[in-house]
């Protein structure tokens, strides 16, 4: 129930898309980073983690499935922003100062596993869901214009 | 004849179905909308007057109530519910004194009769 | 005070609708909210069929009746229409569905257009009942 539980959604909604494109962005313009800021391999693809929000979790068992809320949903909240571990992408180039060393893969340099046209095809989807939650928005406002004129001669 | 032995009147409607629910937590499924809204059967005019008031009253109260509430909890409560409530208690209020200007109105010229 | 009349019954089935089409219109936000969270699935609101069983169940009454023999008042009765204003939306959540590989089962277009219909159905309601509310003040006008 509420004058602007509606509106809260899509909010939520709104913010989520938008930390989405800030990391869809910052993997972009780090796909050929070779290095990191803790000096142990290149730049790893940053992933979203969104989950859900309810208005009631009751009880939590690790039998009860996931994903199976109990309440009234209230939008959507990014649980952590972690690195992507899927192996790194090489490149043979022995002259690179990133090269390998010692191993077995001596020669390579370690490429981030940043895939463009995965990345653009996410940028649509978040753009779209950020178009779908203004749209929502604008609506509910409409119908709270309308609510504002019952009773009016 | 024993069918007359046995008879008792009951109310106009059977109530066996009717039974009582404790429902204590507002997801408890049980009859919570009671059908009985029938119009006002009073022992005499003064009661029937008094409850007419009472009635008009609470209204005006529902709707201050939801005004008070959109301001310290919005979320409790819709637009819809305010403007409706507010709405129904302006009419209710009218009506009242459109109808208590129409009694004065004719007290008046019953006692201003020559 | 009038509330078995037609017109009654029209005003309360106004406002019930319109706090469906609220509710329904949480839910729709909240499920484009979550268009792309894996393992989400969506939840619709169920109101208009209950609500028409329920109303279809007072018409049918004359002919589905089983006339009874009721002399106590603890008897029950045969056919008992339901009572519509016992009626409450409810949401539910629709598992079985599946839309993409990380099962996730929200269709945006689905959801939009659901969207711009109940905007509508907003609209026409407000406008009803204003219409209602002013043809009641125009009766209560001292002649």
């Amino acid at each position: 129930m509420g004058l602007f539980s509606a509106i809260n959604i899509s909010a939520t909604g709104l913010s989520a898309q938008r930390l989405r494109m800030d990391v869809i962005a910052n993997n972009i313009a780090n796909a050929t980073t070779t290095r990191n800021t803790n000096a142990d391999g290149p730049f790893r693809r940053d992933r979203v983690i969104l989950t859900p929000l309810n208005l009631r979790t009751r009880w939590r068992s690790p039998v009860y499935p996931f994903g199976l809320r109990t309440g009234e949903g209230m939008g959507v909240k990014v649980m952590k922003i972690e690195k992507d571990m899927s192996p790194l992408r090489l490149v043979y180039d022995p002259t690179h100062p990133d090269a390998i060393k010692i191993g077995e893969k001596k020669g390579y340099v370690e490429y981030p596993n940043v895939n463009i046209v995965s990345e653009m095809t996410d940028m649509i989807s978040a753009s779209r869901s950020y178009e779908a939650n203004v749209m929502m928005i604008n609506g509910t406002k409409a119908m709270f214009n309308k609510a504002l004129e019952i009773g009016r001669a | 004849m024993i069918d007359k032995i046995n008879y008792k009147p009951f109310p106009l409607t059977p109530s066996g179905d009717k039974v009582s629910i404790k429902t204590t937590d507002s997801r408890h499924y049980g009859d919570k909308v009671e059908l009985e809204s029938v119009d006002n059967v009073a022992e005499s005019f003064a009661s029937a007057l008094k409850k007419s008031l009472e009635k008009v009253n609470d209204l005006q109260i529902h709707a201050d109530e939801l005004t008070q509430k959109m301001i310290y909890n919005p979320n409790s409560v819709d637009a819809h519910e305010v403007m409706i409530a507010a709405e129904k208690a302006r009419m209710a209020l009218t009506f009242t004194k459109t109808i208590a200007d129409g009694v004065i109105k004719a007290y008046r010229d019953l006692t201003n009769l020559r | 005070m009038f509330e078995k009349t037609h017109f009654m019954k029209t005003q309360y089935l106004l406002e019930k609708g319109l706090e469906t089409v609220m509710f329904r219109r949480r839910v729709i936000a909240d499920n484009i909210a979550n268009a792309d969270v894996p393992h989400f699935k969506r939840s619709e609101v169920l109101f208009e069929e209950m609500l028409r069983r329920a109303i279809e169940s007072e018409k049918t009454e004359k002919l589905n009746a089983v006339p009874t023999k009721i002399t106590h008042e603890r008897h029950i009765e045969f056919f008992k229409p339901l009572d519509y204003r016992a009626v409450q939306p409810k949401a539910h959540i629709d598992y079985l569905t599946t839309m993409r590989a990380d099962g996730n089962n929200v269709d945006i277009e689905k959801e939009v257009a659901l969207a711009s219909q109940n905007q509508m159905q907003y609209a026409i309601m407000v406008d009803r009942l204003n219409q209602n509310i002013r043809q009641l003040n125009m009766v209560m006008r001292l002649a």
